[in-house]
């Protein structure tokens, strides 16, 4: 059997509000509360809602047939906590099926993987505690913030138990090798590699309603058709992606929707396939392989590497920033400090600073909630020299 | 008391205003017609909202019609309606209302305009692409009123109104007296436009006299323009405020030292002196905090440099303020740079030491010729800067005797000096 493995990433940041230097030593509030509302509550009606009951729909019909695998950020779900608590109903009667795994991640989207295992430690188990919390489910398979994937991140997630870890299937680690099979991390035994298949997960994800590219539009025979092309080459079709594609990046009157209903019927057809979770599918095989990744990799633009947090000069002032502050977080022992230090550290605020134009940067600004990577820099940097006063630095 | 007629050319008039050159034009206005001179005071557009002074006529030359027989608007309307469609039928995607449309709904408009000539404006005003035919216009409309109106002598600030100041000598005889405000080097660095320089050149050889805001400004067209030194006036600038006397009340919301640079973001402003002498003080110290209020072509570049040289963190920016939030800026701030490359004149720093403000600013500036209290450094020694700033920070007393003598300073400063030295020059021109 060929599984096809559906991971959803879904995220929501706690958006900054323009913060001017008015504001600093004088208002505590950095949140943008009404526009992270808006945002919610627009994209729970447009993407989480129906998507969500889609996919019960789906199981309800295929039965074991049919699984999938979620990612939800802390930060998602404390917004849905306030905004929209029906969205994390739909997402606990999805855990209820059983067909459903949720992975670990870090709480709040961070970087800390590259800048602080203490605080990335602590991030994920608050991570798991809440899935643990929401949904009754143990994590046991870890995907970092944005795939964001190197040896040395492999190592510690297995030092910290998982036993399958997520990364983007680029030929930059794999070479001519396919992404269709299960891998290993070069040095670190005990823990499985699972990688994204690009292609197919990017029709879907981003092409899905662009209307130059020659496969446009879409059909759920079409796609079916080639993933079937992989029988006899592969054991795995992973298409991961962002969850909000589903009606968010690609509107409802694209036809979205109605392709992932028509979907898992057209895939089921051909008997050798079948719709696996990420852990199923990493318990299912042995590695053929290891992939071997010195420096970090991720799944964000066309670069797939840190470029899109960390490119220009002010991502680096506002990143160096915010972690030359944990010692003086962690000392005052303040839960509420340091719940602010670790929403100041979603990657989305660096993100928003990019200035890769071009094709990528049209990614970014679409997501950006500022006029510009200069606004978004000088709020930031306005909130955290507040922050930096309130810790008496 | 003098009691000249002055036919006065302006461009722009407070409050709808792009710089310091409306707010001058209001000084000069009005101190002129206090001290009992009449001003007739020609603007391209008003919007109603302009404050009035004693013996100062605002004649709006764009909506006012009466102003104009039937014959001479049919003349400026038709020049209006050319302009209007040509702009629209070679540069279509230059005014943003009929961007995204086709030629077809362009020649469909341009029918329905043809008919409704009469609505589009004699003049708009304010700066942009079709400034250049609409100064042709302003000129066209100001002879028109000329030859209606008394007068003893014209005043004309800045290129924009230099044909209309020529058009008027021509129609009346009377002296043209061309003030600058700023020259094209002063706006452009070195990449000048060659219209408004040949523009410029022309209208300074050929004005009966020419007031700078400085001598700095007179050395720039003794130097550049090969004007003749003899008939350039240096009249420094003045400043009035609302709020005579008090020295605003200090607002300390942030522990650091607050540095502050304030204007527009552009390469003659020196922004990146600026950013050089913080990265050297920040060598010594780092309680301090550096602010740049304001907007402009080098604002993204200058955010991106602070961060390449690793002193983001110690940097704000606030983009464009308004009045209130300029007070309150002044009265947070420690000390004043303006580190400008070129500065005919330069006004803000006369506003930081009313309020208290101690001041550094550059010897290339016009504001340095008539200060005494403040710093005064080479733009380009960014060491010399860092280390003055250092000093203001560190010596109190310095400080002190900065701020209150800066203030005492300033508020002595009014526009009755440079009036009464206008007089005296359209003395020498009036027969």
């Amino acid at each position: 059997m060929i599984a096809v493995c559906f991971y959803f990433e879904v995220h929501q940041p706690f958006r900054l509000r323009p913060y001017h230097f008015f504001d600093v030593g004088v208002d505590p509030h950095y949140l943008d509360e009404q526009k992270n509302r808006d945002i919610c509550r627009k994209v729970a009606n447009k993407c989480y809602l129906p998507a969500n009951k889609v996919l019960l729909d789906l199981i309800k019909l295929y039965g074991s047939d049919f699984r999938v695998s979620f990612s939800i950020t802390g930060t998602a779900i404390e917004q849905f906590r306030m905004y929209s608590p029906e969205t994390l109903d739909s997402f606990r009667k999805l855990a209820d099926t059983g067909q459903v795994e949720f992975l670990n991640e870090t709480y709040y989207h961070t970087l800390a993987s590259l800048y602080s295992e203490n605080e990335f430690r602590a991030q994920v188990a608050k991570h798991g505690q809440l899935m643990r919390e929401e949904f009754g489910y143990n994590p046991v398979a870890f995907r970092n913030t944005e795939l964001i994937y190197s040896n040395h991140i492999a190592w510690l997630a297995r030092e910290m138990g998982f036993q399958t870890i997520l990364l983007e299937g680029i030929e930059r680690v794999l070479d001519w090798r396919s992404p269709n099979h299960v891998y290993a991390p070069e040095h670190s035994p005990g823990i499985k590699c699972l990688l994204k298949n690009y292609r197919l997960s990017d029709d879907v994800a981003f092409r899905f309603s662009d209307r130059n590219w020659k496969d446009w539009p879409l059909t759920a025979e079409k796609f079916a058709g080639w993933v079937h092309q992989v029988a006899g080459n592969g054991t795995t079709i992973n298409l991961f992606m962002d969850y909000e594609t589903f009606g968010e990046h690609q509107w409802e009157d694209s036809g979205i929707f109605s392709f992932l209903k028509e979907l898992p019927g057209r895939i089921l057809r051909h008997p050798d396939f079948c719709f696996r979770t990420v852990t199923q599918v990493s318990r299912a095989h042995q590695p053929v392989g290891t992939i071997d990744a010195h420096s970090p990799i991720s799944w964000a633009d066309i670069e797939r590497d840190l470029s899109a947090w960390m490119g220009n000069s002010m991502q680096k002032e506002a990143i160096r920033g915010i972690y030359e502050l944990e010692e003086a977080v962690h000392a005052t022992g303040d839960p509420a400090l340091l719940d602010i230090f670790r929403k100041l550290q979603t990657s989305d605020h660096f993100y928003y600073m990019s200035t890769k134009y071009w094709s990528d940067g049209d990614v970014h600004k679409y997501f950006s909630p500022y006029g510009t990577p200069h606004d978004a820099y000088i709020y930031y940097m306005n909130a955290l020299h507040d922050f930096r006063e309130r810790l008496g630095m | 008391m003098s009691n000249y007629k002055i036919f006065m050319i302006g461009w722009e008039y407070p409050p709808r205003i792009t710089g310091g050159l409306a707010v001058a034009c209001e000084g000069i206005a009005s101190s002129l017609g206090r001290r009992g001179n009449s001003v007739r005071f020609l603007v391209p557009r008003m919007h109603g909202d302009e404050p009035v002074h004693e013996n100062v006529e605002l004649v709006d030359a764009g909506t006012r019609t009466e102003l104009y027989t039937t014959d001479e608007l049919e003349v400026l309307r038709s020049m209006a309606l050319h302009d209007f469609t040509t702009r629209q039928v070679f540069s279509p995607y230059a005014s943003s209302e009929y961007s995204g449309q086709s030629l077809v709904d362009i020649t469909e408009k341009l029918a329905v305009m043809q008919k409704q000539s009469r609505e589009i404006p004699l003049l708009r005003g304010g700066y942009g692409d079709w400034m250049y035919q609409e100064i042709e216009r302003y000129a066209r409309a100001a002879y028109f009123i000329a030859q209606k109106t008394e007068m003893d002598v014209i005043h004309a600030h800045d290129w924009m109104t230099f044909p209309a100041g020529l058009a008027c000598m021509n129609a009346t005889g009377a002296p043209l007296v061309v003030h600058v405000h700023a020259t094209e080097f002063d706006r452009s660095g070195e990449s000048v436009n060659q219209y408004v320089y040949d523009l410029e050149r022309y209208t300074f050889h050929h004005a009966t006299a020419i007031m700078t805001v400085s001598n700095y400004t007179k050395n720039v067209l003794v130097q550049r323009y090969g004007v003749s030194p003899e008939k350039i006036f240096p009249i420094h600038n003045a400043v009035e405020f609302e709020l005579p006397g008090a020295v605003l009340e200090r607002k300390k919301a942030l522990k650091d030292h607050i540095v502050l640079f304030l204007g527009r973001i552009t390469f003659q402003k020196g922004p990146d002196y600026f950013v050089r002498a913080a990265q050297l003080v920040l060598q010594q110290i780092q309680n301090v905090r550096f602010v740049m209020a304001g907007t402009g072509d080098m604002y993204s570049r200058m955010i991106e440099y602070a961060a390449d040289l690793g002193i983001g963190k110690f940097f704000h920016y606030t983009g464009f303020m308004n009045r209130a939030q300029v007070k309150r800026l002044y009265s947070m701030s420690d000390l004043y740079v303006m580190p400008s490359v070129s500065e005919p004149f330069g006004i803000s720093p006369l506003e930081a030491m009313m309020h208290g403000v101690p001041v550094i600013v550059s010897r290339q500036s016009g504001v340095s010729e008539v200060i005494q209290n403040c710093i005064k450094v080479d733009f380009w020694n960014v060491e010399e800067l860092a280390e003055q700033i250092l000093r203001v920070l560190h010596d109190t007393e310095l400080k002190q005797n900065m701020q209150q003598e800066g203030h005492r300073e300033v508020q002595a400063i009014s526009w009755d000096a440079p009036a009464e030295k206008m007089e005296q020059v359209y003395g020498r021109l009036v027969k």
